[in-house]
């Protein structure tokens, strides 16, 4: 029946260390040899200081003691306290981590369970960098997100809102003013730079594009300063669209859209040049008098746009119902 | 269910015990850990009583337990919420714990481990030396560490197995956090009244 027992515990798949009351192996099952490359005849009746230096040290060989005199088992998990005994299985360099589980088997014997986890703890290792990789990844696939919704909705030039951008948010403040019922008008303003043609046949395109960021600079910044509840946007070459809200009746806009042409009649300071000056037409439509959807507002100061053309440009005019 | 005086002499001893469980706790952690025990309690369960205390908050917990039996037997439990079983995992490991959301927070196998180990300390000091002051050898083994989502209603549910239960809600004091969980030792009535006998008995001879 012992030897059936020992046979039994040398099957186990964990290690197996039976001590005496002096610390002393007096068993030692397969599993511990395959790992630590000992025999059971090598280290019987050695203390399992020698064997494990770990357990030299006052903290472990006083668990041993403690154990043997309350009868309480112990659970020392691989996570806090490391390596045991060496795994030769491994290659050098491996973290080992083992729980060892200690229990009092009677007054002169003491049980060690030994369980390795070092490749348990490796895979654990290696999902957590692999997690930390996908979370990396992901961060930059955020960012490019971002890169391209900004790409999509701004224009690269001007770093002004784009037409798309634009007639979203135009979209939205109508349904807002729609929905809460506001007494607030809208105005939508049409932008024509009327000489950049000129400019650019006889600068070159160069010059053409820094006035136009000197221009988007001058006008977002002034209405900015004048009214935080506005939207400029490049609709595509020398066409700006912004709308505002007026609270006060179309007045208001009448001294901004004089405000943005004061800006554009200031002379453009492009280095090596003489300071050049530009002119520009504006089309105004007011929302809900003119129109009241996105696509009418913008015909409509098109519209208002074509007639100040027509009438000598420099100017601003609100759409006019035939 | 025992007056003032029994409750008062029970908490020394508890505090003694306890005590015991943090300083080697402290040497787990590596640094100085402070367990203290608050209030006890002994709560009929099979009554209506409401808890003094709510054993946990809604959510995750990570309740450590294992049986201990012969002349004085029971169950013994270490409740804590999980997310601040991370704190307690972490420190022991020597890792700086990182404030963490709700969503985001999670335990792996080796936190588990560290938490076995921390439930075997504690529930160790206390039921040994319950054994100790009851002059009798109690036999337990290492506890089961498991985690679960309960809600505050499911509380009492979660423990209405048990009859009696003697509750000591602790608190955890580390460098930096302070983590509240509860000991509870749930008791048959034998080995409740063999406790209560044991306290008149030292009162008797005060």
């Amino acid at each position: 029946m012992t030897k059936c027992f020992y046979d039994l515990l040398d099957k186990l798949k964990i290690g197996i260390i039976l001590l005496d009351r002096h610390h002393r192996i007096i068993f030692w099952n397969q599993w511990m040899s395959k790992k630590t490359e000992k025999t059971a005849s090598e280290v019987l009746s050695i203390s399992i200081e020698e064997i494990s230096p770990k357990f030299a040290s006052s903290k472990y060989s006083s668990i041993l003691d403690s154990i043997f005199e309350t009868g309480q088992s112990r659970f020392l998990s691989g996570a806090v306290h490391g390596t045991f005994f060496q795994n030769f299985e491994l290659q050098p360099g491996y973290d080992i981590k083992q729980n060892l589980q200690i229990e009092k088997v009677d007054e002169h014997t003491l049980l060690i369970q030994v369980e390795d986890l070092t490749g348990h703890y490796q895979k654990v290792k290696q999902l957590r960098k692999f997690i930390d990789h996908l979370e990396k990844e992901n961060d930059e696939i955020k960012q490019m997100e971002e890169i391209s919704r900004k790409i999509a909705m701004q224009d690269t030039l001007t770093q002004l809102p784009n037409r798309l951008s634009f007639l979203n948010s135009l979209e939205l403040k109508l349904n807002e003013l729609k929905n809460t019922n506001s007494k607030n008008i809208l105005g939508v303003f049409f932008i024509d730079l009327d000489d950049l043609k000129k400019i650019n046949d006889t600068y070159g395109h160069k010059v053409g594009d820094e006035i136009l960021i000197e221009f988007a600079n001058r006008v977002s910044t002034s209405l900015n300063s004048i009214n935080s509840k506005s939207f400029i946007a490049r609709l595509a070459g020398d066409e700006f669209v912004f709308y505002s809200e007026s609270d006060s009746g179309i007045a208001k806009f009448n001294s901004q859209a004089e405000i943005v042409l004061d800006k554009i009649n200031l002379p453009f300071n492009i280095k090596n040049l003489i300071p050049l000056k530009i002119r520009a037409s504006i089309g105004i439509s007011v929302f809900p008098y003119d129109a009241t959807t996105v696509e009418d507002l913008l015909d409509k100061a098109d519209k208002a746009l074509y007639m100040v053309k027509t009438s000598g440009k420099n100017n601003y005019e609100f759409y006019k119902h035939p | 269910m025992i007056n003032e005086l029994q409750k008062d002499l029970l908490r020394e001893y508890i505090n003694v015990f306890i005590g015991q469980a943090a300083s080697m706790l402290s040497e787990i952690a590596n640094q100085r850990v402070i367990l203290s025990v608050p209030e006890v309690e002994i709560v009929n369960m099979a009554e209506e009583e409401v808890l003094s205390h709510n054993l946990f908050s809604h959510g995750h917990i990570v309740s450590s337990s294992m049986k201990f039996g012969n002349e004085f037997s029971g169950r013994a439990m270490l409740i804590f919420p999980a997310k601040k079983a991370k704190f307690l995992v972490d420190a022991c490991m020597g890792m700086e714990s990182e404030e963490v959301l709700d969503e985001e927070f999670h335990l792996i196998d080796t936190d588990f481990d560290v938490l076995k180990e921390i439930s075997n300390v504690i529930l160790n000091s206390v039921i040994g030396e319950f054994s100790n002051l009851l002059d009798t050898t109690v036999e337990f083994s290492i506890p089961d560490v498991e985690l679960l989502f309960v809600s505050e209603s499911e509380q009492k549910m979660y423990l209405k197995n048990d009859i009696y239960m003697l509750m000591l809600y602790t608190s955890f004091q580390l460098a930096e956090a302070k983590i509240d969980g509860v000991v509870i030792v749930a008791l048959g009535m034998n080995s409740l009244n063999k406790l209560i006998d044991k306290i008149n008995e030292i009162l008797g001879d005060i």
